[in-house]
């Protein structure tokens, strides 16, 4: 089976690559070992929350001009313009707007003078902080400014499940100058052994109901927080039950958000006729004139070699493998692509933990076009996308869904250009 | 731990090691008011820094016979009191194509002059009883090796020492000893949180300092010269290995390797260094990478296994006195009486020696404090269980040592896990965090082995932090969350490649992208200035 495109993980990036070429018509296979970073994705979607000097941003569109010319934002604005980049945010919110609930700030995203200007928000994180933002769903805890003054919360929590650090998040809102109450819940779970319960499994045991009632008695003024153990078709029937403001707060990973969006994203794949090869990792290639040939993977080996006119590599940066740290340099390990890197180990870490560290901005060397190269030759008929892109210093910029939106949509539009 | 402080004691002991905690326990027992004092957390020295290997003695047994046989006596003793720090697994020398067989005919000679069991066995039986063996030996010796868990030797001690009645202070460092011309009188205690000081008298003073212990005698006006030497290990994130595997050669760099818990331990390598660097115990990325290619000839899977971290601890060794140069390392244990070598009264120093023979160390440091005394009182260490070792705790056990020690409390229903990866569950830490305010992400991963496993702590530190609020208020929680992940970091730092970046670079999107901890420490620092 020969495919027009074939993916090369099934993250964010990568399937956000899939689906736009799949809606283009295209013959698309992914190849998914796993679901990338998204069991940690909190729910909303950064673009550019910070500078590089950590002051926070607020119109991320007019700060990507100052950012590191080696930034894939940067590539994309050195070979289209900036104005490119905001049509490709549009198709990225298009396409998000298909997945999630609404977002919360979709006037944000057209302003009321016509003009376009894509205005960060602030999410609240699992412990406490606003973090600025791009897009949100509805049903998320987002605020326009980073005060909190004069609002007041009550934030619910369900004891027995660990990982929604409630105490730290109270705080959070505090520093802000909000005023909060913490409030117990009496769920009716039922345990499963003595492992801490986990975010989505406690949303497969829908206590919405539970929830609701005891929320009845509690001060209308008070905006309400809780937990983010509830699945999507929940939320919604929840919120039309309520006739006050019930938002949910992310939890520590594996977050609701990241299960729903990776199953939808899944979903809507293969509803446009994707393939998606679960369980399956890419190998190695075979490459001849600077042209992959054919991919060899866990489930695809010998006579079975995975062919296609174009292929994409979104294996994402360490966490998942797409990057490997060897002895005394790092690899990407399919291809063995370029890679932009530190040579002395030493140097790839610093001792402070919260610091910048040099080893997060390591990834795949490209061109403007995000095709990588090996041994300095640019290889024609492959691109990387997201995280595995070198220089994005995601973590600290707040730009993780943006890079994976953004340069995964661009180059779909490069290989549907050919 | 801070308990009421009386103003004198019959012996003051200084240091939380595994020595200074078989003293405390060996004199509570013997009846004598014991105060037992570490200027960090117990097992912060030499003690949490070492291979966790329960020597038969078989390695010394060529050098040095005596060494040998205190090692196959104490082990002997160890199996019987402290079963429940100690996994038998049994050891192999291995001999390898390029390693001398005369050597093995030695080994085996003086393994049996000292008592030692020793069988030499075949290449196929060697591999047969321990699979992860380097598949090209030619032969192996099999030994009565085993593997030991410090920590919890350590805090079994003193936990029997405390149950006899001794008071036990961490944070609290000797920063004086007091002298009446020749005779110790006691020592001045600073509270190394609250920089408060006190003084304390003391019939005997018994200095268990480890490598320190040079530093102590100085404060009492006596020359104790140490040879410290630093060696470095690499913990593996996999039990590769059944079997405590050593090369039959003369010690080595990375000739040793044990299994413990879910983990092993590699190491290690031996260098000399300036008493100024003893606290340093840094591990460079070449120690690191040097240690792992050795260790490959030991068993080849730990090439393909992850490196957790690298950790590196100081022998305590001193100098031989009767050694003019100065140069030659004393042998085994020193066990030294201050009035006959310096005409010191009341002061005793006990180093040397290993972690494995600190009972005997005790046993002989406590004799002498008795002659002191005046106090003729047996000593019964060797044939008394540690708490622990019998199944028979009490089941309403309510202390952190009950917890950490008697495993069947973890078997408890309603007892949610807060560390998966090593089983640490939440009224474990609830416990301990109840009996003392001072107890930190690190002194919790002491006495609990919390976030020791796969994920060096990313699962279970926020969950941690939490219980904290309560008690330190969300800042200062906030802050030793943030110091707990760090002293995880500064282990992983050495051993950068295979999968310890991804785990740090998972660590760093859930704390920092997902939860944005570094901009909540941003707002407490700037609030602190
Ligand atoms: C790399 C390496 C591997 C080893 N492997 C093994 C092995 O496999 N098996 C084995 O049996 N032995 C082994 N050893 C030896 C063993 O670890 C040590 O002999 C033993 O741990 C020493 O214990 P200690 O209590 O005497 O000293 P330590 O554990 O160092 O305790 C001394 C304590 O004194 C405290 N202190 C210092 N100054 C003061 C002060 N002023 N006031 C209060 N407290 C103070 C320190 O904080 C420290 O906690 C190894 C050693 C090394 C270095
Ligand atoms: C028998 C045994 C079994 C163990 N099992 C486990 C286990 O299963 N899981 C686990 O996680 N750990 C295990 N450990 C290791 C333990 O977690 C600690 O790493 C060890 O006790 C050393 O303490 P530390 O990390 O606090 O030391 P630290 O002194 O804090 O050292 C941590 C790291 O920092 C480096 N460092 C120290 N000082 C400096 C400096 N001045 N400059 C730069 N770098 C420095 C060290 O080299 C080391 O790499 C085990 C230890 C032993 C002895």
């Amino acid at each position: 089976m020969r495919y027009d495109v074939l993916v090369i993980g099934a993250g964010l990036s990568g399937m956000t690559c899939a689906i736009a070429l799949a809606q283009a018509g295209k013959r698309v296979a992914v190849l998914a070992p796993g679901h990338g970073t998204l069991p940690m994705h909190s729910g909303s979607f950064d673009l550019l929350g910070y500078d590089s000097q950590g002051n926070i941003v607020e119109h991320p569109i007019e700060a990507i001009s100052d950012l590191d010319p080696k930034h894939p934002y940067a590539k994309i604005m050195a070979t289209h313009g900036l104005q490119h980049i905001e049509q490709l945010a549009e198709q990225a919110h298009r396409m998000i707007n298909q997945l999630v609930l609404a977002p919360s700030n979709s006037e944000a995203f057209v302003s009321s003078t016509e003009q376009r200007i894509i205005t960060n928000q602030y999410r609240l994180t699992p412990m406490g902080a606003l973090k600025p933002t791009w897009l949100t769903p509805i049903h998320f805890a987002t605020f326009d400014s980073p005060s909190l003054e004069g609002k007041r919360f009550v934030v619910a929590y369900y004891k027995p499940f660990l990982d929604f650090p409630v105490e730290f998040l109270a705080e959070g809102l505090r520093k802000a100058g909000a005023q909060v109450e913490i409030k117990e819940l009496e769920l009716n779970i039922t345990s499963v052994g003595k492992a801490a319960l986990k975010a989505p499994a406690l949303a497969s045991q829908k206590q919405g109901e539970a929830l609701l009632k005891q929320l009845d008695g509690i001060d209308r003024q008070c905006d309400l927080l809780v937990p983010h153990i509830f699945d999507d078709t929940e939320m919604i029937e929840m919120n039309e039950k309520v006739e006050r403001r019930l938002s949910v707060v992310p939890t520590l990973p594996p977050t609701c958000a990241g299960k729903e969006l990776s199953a939808k994203l899944r979903a809507l794949f293969s509803s446009l006729g994707g393939t998606l090869f679960e369980g399956d990792r890419a190998m190695s290639a075979t490459i001849k004139n600077d042209r992959i040939m054919a991919i060899k993977s866990s489930k695809h080996v010998t006579h079975d070699l995975l062919q296609a006119d174009h292929y994409v590599i979104a294996s994402g940066s360490f966490g998942v493998r797409g990057l490997e740290a060897r002895f005394d340099r790092v690899a990407e390990p399919v291809f063995d692509l370029d890679i932009d890197a530190l040579d002395d180990p030493q140097q790839w870490t610093t001792s402070d933990v919260l610091s910048m560290q040099p080893y997060t901005n390591f990834g795949v060397r490209t061109d403007d076009y995000f095709r990588p190269s090996k041994h300095g030759r640019t290889i024609q008929n492959l691109y990387a996308v997201g995280s595995i892109l070198s220089n994005t210093n995601s973590i600290k910029l707040a730009c993780r869904q943006g890079v994976s939106l953004l340069t995964a949509l661009q180059v779909a539009n490069t290989i549907l250009d050919f | 731990m801070t308990e009421k402080l009386l103003s004198q004691y019959d012996v003051v002991i200084v240091g939380g090691g595994v020595t200074g905690a078989g003293v405390a326990r060996d004199c509570a027992m013997r009846g004598m008011s014991t105060l037992l004092v570490e200027s960090h957390d117990l097992t912060y020295g030499t003690t949490g820094r070492n291979h966790g290997l329960m020597h038969s003695g078989a390695r010394y047994a060529v050098s040095d016979l005596e060494n040998a046989r205190e090692c196959i006596e104490e082990n002997k003793i160890l199996c019987r009191i402290a079963r429940h720090c100690v996994e038998p697994t049994g050891g192999l020398f291995i001999s390898l194509p390029e390693d001398d067989l005369a050597y093995q005919a030695r080994l085996v000679e003086s393994c049996h002059e000292a008592g030692i069991n020793a069988e030499v066995i075949d290449a196929a039986e060697a591999r047969r009883i321990e699979p992860a063996v380097n598949p090209t030996i030619v032969s192996a010796v099999l030994v009565p090796d085993a593997s030991i868990d410090p920590f919890k030797l350590t805090m079994s001690n003193v936990l029997d020492a405390q149950l006899h009645g001794a008071t036990v202070l961490t944070y609290h460092e000797v920063v004086a000893i007091h002298r009446d011309q020749n005779t110790v009188t006691g020592v001045t205690l600073r509270d190394n949180l609250t920089g408060e000081q006190k003084r304390v008298d003391a019939g005997v003073v018994i200095n268990a300092a480890g490598i320190w212990s040079c530093l102590i005698a100085k404060l009492a006006d006596v020359e104790l010269k140490m040879l410290p030497a630093r060696g470095a290990l690499l913990l593996l994130g996999q039990r590769v290995n059944k079997m405590v595997i050593n090369r039959c050669r003369k010690p080595a760099n990375a000739d040793i390797l044990v299994p413990t818990g879910n983990v092993c331990v590699l190491g290690t390598t031996s260098r000399r260094v300036p008493i100024e660097e003893i606290d340093d115990m840094s591990v460079t990325v070449e120690e690191a990478q040097m240690l792992l290619t050795e260790g490959v000839k030991l068993a080849p899977a730990i090439a393909h296994t992850r490196v957790l971290r690298a950790y590196a601890g100081v022998r305590p060794l001193v100098a031989d006195d009767d050694d003019p140069t100065g140069r030659n390392v004393s042998r085994g244990i020193s066990c030294i009486d201050h009035s006959e070598r310096d005409g010191v009264e009341n002061f005793i120093t006990i180093t040397g020696g290993k972690m494995m023979t600190y009972r005997l160390m005790a046993q002989m440091a406590t004799d002498l404090a008795c002659k002191k005394l005046n106090l003729r009182r047996r000593c019964a260490t060797a044939t008394t269980s540690l708490p622990g070792s019998d199944n028979a705790t009490t089941s309403k056990s309510t202390t952190w040592h009950d917890f950490t020690i008697s495993k069947p409390w973890r078997h408890d229903k309603n007892n949610r896990l807060l560390c998966t990866c090593e089983g640490v569950t939440e009224r474990e830490v609830e416990t301990i965090l109840n009996e003392d305010d001072d107890v930190d992400f690190d002194a919790l991963r002491r006495r609990t082995r919390l976030g020791m496993g796969p994920c060096q702590g990313r699962i279970c530190a926020c969950r941690v932090a939490r219980k904290m609020c309560a008690r330190q208020g969300e800042d200062e929680a906030m802050k030793r969350l943030v110091n707990f992940m760090n002293e995880r970091w500064k282990g992983m730092r050495p051993v950068t490649w295979s999968d310890t970046l991804s785990e740090a670079y998972n660590t760093a999107l859930v704390y920092q992208d997902l939860c944005g901890v570094d901009q909540i420490m941003k707002t407490i620092k700037d609030k602190e200035i």
